[in-house]
């Protein structure tokens, strides 16, 4: 008798975990870039949860390493990534016999920023470079006000800390004046109420008060000249294999549909289809 | 009622043994059990010390071989020798942006009418592509013919009309900024401006090279300043070439090295993960898979070889070397016989010629290095660990060689914690001395409770209230004329030291006070009491008789207020400016204005990205190892302290 109760108890506890489980099965976890993750998934997340109210999706935003750190240990559905999967990372997913999936998510401009009483209107890339390595430390060396530069930088967990190194620095270090903020919320604000500061943010900060964007190589930073601006990079989304069930049509609504590219493009992004348009139509001229 | 509830005498002293489980020779009944889970408690707190320990230690104690294989590889493989250059070609940037400023300056000065051109025409440019880019677009996509031709006109139309609502006075204004000096725009600047803007529109946002070229027109009536400026400006250029061959060569060896040793460590923890896998399954495939492909990266380097190439460079070095350092002093000669009129100018000649004293210094120390340097010479551990304490760059996630140098980061937190302790210190202490000796019983009813109550705020609210509020108070505070005399005013980074210490030091001060408090709290009653029989008032037994008496205490209490305020992470994370490179000291008190990094900020920062168990994620645990190691002796010397005042008492 004794042993038959205790059976139900068991039983029941197995089938209420099995619940549990199931329920769990329709969240969806989204971690890695800031980029990504601050503003544009979030508001992707809201209006794809009007059409589908059952889901969870969980955002954690910290840094594009996060995203595969993440994901190879099972804590994450969805990584978002401002640059390209490093090769010690993708031995991390070899070593559990996972494989890694790239989606474009969308493509993006670095815009360089400075102060809205700053009078310089651009920048050439060598300036840039000298700016963010350290050799210039004046602004009149740039056609500018005299006062010496301050340099704000994202700092090393950040994707676009590297693709900026990469982009308008020919990969060489950063100069050891530059002060590493927390995202690029920071070096707004920073930017914005230092007369003689300087910083890169997404372009999808690059509208706020009392800074502005300067031409880089005399190419504005805007989605019609994408293909001309000399710091446009790829963001991605990676999946543990290819996706299925509610991440797969998650990600094709998130990369694919009508409204996300809507969203994208509010929130400052360019949508892969207009770029790759746009990519498409400069080649063709050319 | 009183009388039933008052429990008999007998049954009251009469402490009953009960009787428990017997079990191995143990006693196990509920006062043992109590007593069992109290001391249980006490040594599972020293159980996860002792693990925090290992784990510190573990984590950490692989960096200094680790490092040491790095550097070996640096100097292998040259990278040492292309940093011996290229310190010497920083050290030429620092000064050549100085001397580059006074020309500028002084070309303004004298000249600035020439230049106006450039800003006017910027801002028409500016103009012309906030509102007609899409005219521009149009006329760009018309193919040529007459079509284009009419085309153009009216572009050049619309030109002149939006550049025409942009106000004179406002484009004056805009122009002041950059050269304070002007007074008008002539007409005939603005023709040019205007020219060139049109051409800028017609030209598919081309810039036209004239514009680029005014500034170098204007640069030749500088005589013989810019002579000087020109000279200085090529003296580097063949030291700069020979950087550039070395680190070239260089860098492949040793990120061909790099990667070699980064695969074979790869597939070696592959291969031990493939030796429990079953051979057939679909894991143990993609694991044998990955191995073959790392294995096809790793390709063999002839070190030695490669390094004929750089030590070729080695031998034009001193040559290079001394020509800079002669070429800019002919420069600095040149400069002697300019005519400089303006005084900042001057200031920024004066400031060059001391850097220019350093730079000598530089480059015959690596001259030297260089001539000495041997890429077989082995690197020894002590070589690592003297990297690792003394070394002056903290550079991590760099495409070339990562540098860890802790002397940026315990600068940048001792000097904090001195700034905070600075204000801390007489404030806290005074406090308590108030509290504890004049404060009515109902001032320090809520004075006391209040201090503490700071402790309560978490630090991250504490930071972002610094970043939010206090920056800004801190930045307009110091743009206010009369408290220019304030070391570091005004304050350009809003991030810095002082607004860091200032946070830290309302961080420390409940630690402070309650424990100063306590220590004069316990000096005894007699003290107080002979000292005021003997016919001292409240204020000199306070001050010659009960601080004195508590003085270790106080000490302990400030030394534990400063290990709080080392081991802060989140506000100076928040607000110190996270800038890793030593403190400028020759600025004495005005290197309160500047942005530093920290211990806890780089280990808060950096680990987000490190993948465990690489060389970077090792030294931020060396970091960590190092701040618990200050934090261990801070305290033990406090213990110590205290233990010998209640010694004595």
């Amino acid at each position: 008798m004794k042993i038959k109760t205790l059976k139900t108890v068991v039983t029941s506890l197995f089938s209420s975990l099995a619940m549990i489980s199931s329920a769990a099965a329709e969240k969806i976890e989204i971690k890695g870039s800031d980029t990504l993750g601050a503003k544009l998934v979030p508001q992707l997340k809201a209006e794809y949860l009007k059409t589908n109210p059952s889901l969870t999706i969980d955002i954690l935003a910290q840094g594009s390493g996060h995203a595969f750190s993440n994901l190879v240990a099972g804590t994450a559905n969805i990584g978002m990534s401002s640059r390209k999967v490093k090769d010690k990372e993708l031995d991390n997913f070899a070593s559990k016999g996972k494989k890694l999936v790239e989606h474009i998510a969308a493509y993006d401009m670095i815009a360089v920023i400075v102060n809205e009483k700053n009078p310089i209107k651009k920048l050439s890339l060598t300036q840039i470079e000298g700016i963010f390595t350290g050799s210039i430390t004046d602004w009149s060396e740039v056609g500018g006000k005299a006062g010496s530069i301050s340099v704000y930088t994202r700092n090393t967990s950040s994707g676009t800390y590297k693709s900026f190194s990469g982009l308008a620095m020919s990969k060489k270090d950063y100069g050891d004046k530059c002060q590493k903020l927390e995202g690029n919320q920071p070096i707004c604000t920073e930017v914005s109420k230092n007369e003689n500061g300087i910083g890169y943010v997404g372009l999808a900060y690059a509208d706020g008060d009392n800074y502005k964007t300067v031409k880089v190589d005399g190419v504005s930073p805007k989605i019609s000249k994408i293909s001309k601006y000399p710091l446009a990079r790829k963001l991605y989304y990676y999946t543990v294999g290819e996706p299925e069930g509610e991440v797969a049509k998650l990600l094709t609504w998130m990369t694919q549909s009508e409204e996300a590219n809507e969203i994208v493009a509010k929130i400052g992004f360019v949508p892969t289809p207009v770029a790759a348009a746009a990519i498409k139509k400069d080649a063709e001229t050319e | 009622m009183a009388k039933k509830n008052q429990p008999n005498l007998s049954e009251r002293v009469s402490f009953k043994r009960k009787r428990g489980v017997q079990l191995m020779g143990l006693n196990l009944n509920a006062d043992g059990a109590v007593k069992g889970f109290f001391g249980g408690n006490a040594y599972l707190a020293i159980l996860f010390l002792f693990f925090i320990c290992i784990f510190l230690f573990k984590s950490a104690i692989g960096f200094i071989p680790g490092y040491r294989t790095e550097l070996s590889e640096a100097r292998i493989s040259g990278v040492e020798a292309a940093n011996h250059v290229n310190y010497q070609l920083t050290g030429y940037d620092a000064l050549y942006t100085k001397v580059n400023q006074a020309f500028i300056n002084e070309r303004r000065a004298r000249f600035g009418a020439l230049e106006t051109v450039v800003p006017i025409y910027e801002e028409l440019e500016s103009i012309i592509d906030d509102q007609l880019e899409n005219e521009v677009d149009e006329y760009t996509e018309l193919d040529e013919g007459p079509e284009k031709e009419s085309a153009a006109i009216t572009l050049k139309e619309s030109v002149r009309k939006v550049c025409a609502t942009l106000p004179r006075s406002k484009l004056l204004e805009e122009i002041q900024v950059r050269l304070p000096e002007t007074e008008e725009i002539s007409e005939d600047s603005y023709t040019r401006a205007l020219i060139f803007a049109e051409q800028y529109a017609l030209n598919e946002y081309e810039t036209p090279d004239e514009v680029n070229r005014i500034p170098s027109m204007i640069n030749e009536q500088m005589g013989s300043f810019f002579k000087a400026i020109d000279t200085i400006k090529q003296s580097d250029d063949e030291l700069r070439q020979i950087y550039v061959m070395i680190e070239k060569q260089a860098l492949t060896t040793y990120q061909t090295i790099f990667n070699n040793r980064t695969n074979q460590e790869s597939i070696d923890v592959l291969s031990k993960d493939l030796e429990s896998l079953e051979s057939e399954s679909k894991r143990a495939v993609a694991i044998q898979e990955r191995i073959d492909k790392l294995r096809s990266k790793i390709v063999e380097v002839d070190t030695d070889e490669n390094i004929k190439l750089v030590y070729a460079e080695i031998k034009k070095h001193d040559e290079a070397a001394d020509k800079m350092i002669s070429e800019f002093q002919a420069g600095v000669d040149l400069l002697a016989k300019a005519e400089i009129q303006t005084e900042k100018s001057e200031i920024l000649i004066k400031e060059s010629s001391r850097l220019f004293d350093e730079l000598k210094e530089i480059s015959s120390d690596r001259k030297a290095l260089l001539t000495e340097w041997n890429h077989q010479k082995p690197v020894t551990i002590w070589d690592s660990i003297t990297a690792f304490f003394f070394g002056a760059d903290w550079k991590t996630g760099s495409n070339r060689q990562s540098l860890y140098g802790l002397v940026p980061l315990f600068t940048g937190s001792l000097l904090i914690s001195v700034v905070a302790m600075f204000f801390a210190v007489p404030l806290a202490i005074g406090a308590a001395i108030y509290v504890n000796q004049f404060a009515t019983k109902r001032e320090a009813g809520f004075l006391k409770p209040g201090i503490e109550f700071i402790q309560a705020i978490p630090s991250v609210v504490l930071g972002l209230f610094g970043v939010l509020v206090v920056a800004g108070l801190l930045q307009g505070l110091s743009n206010v004329g009369w408290l220019s005399w304030i070391p570091g005013f005004p304050i350009q980074d809003r991030l810095n030291v002082l607004l860091a210490g200032l946070l830290l030091a309302f961080m420390a001060c409940p630690t402070i006070f309650t424990l100063a408090e306590d220590a004069l709290n316990n000096v005894p009653k007699a003290y107080t009491e002979a000292s005021l029989a003997m016919g001292a008032n409240k204020l000199q037994t306070a001050l010659r008789i009960v601080v004195p008496a508590s003085l270790s205490g106080i000490v302990a209490a400030v030394m534990l207020g400063f290990g709080r305020v080392i081991g802060e992470t989140m506000v100076v994370l928040l607000v110190a400016g996270n800038k890793a490179r030593i403190p400028d000291l020759s600025k004495g008190l005005g290197v309160m204005g500047e942005s530093v990094h920290t211990m806890t900020g780089i280990i808060a920062q950096e680990y987000g990205e490190v993948e465990p168990g690489v060389l970077h994620w090792k030294a931020l645990f060396m970091v960590g190892l190092v701040l618990f190691l200050i934090s261990l002796c801070i305290n033990s010397v406090c213990q110590r302290i205290i233990a010998k005042r209640s010694n004595k008492n």
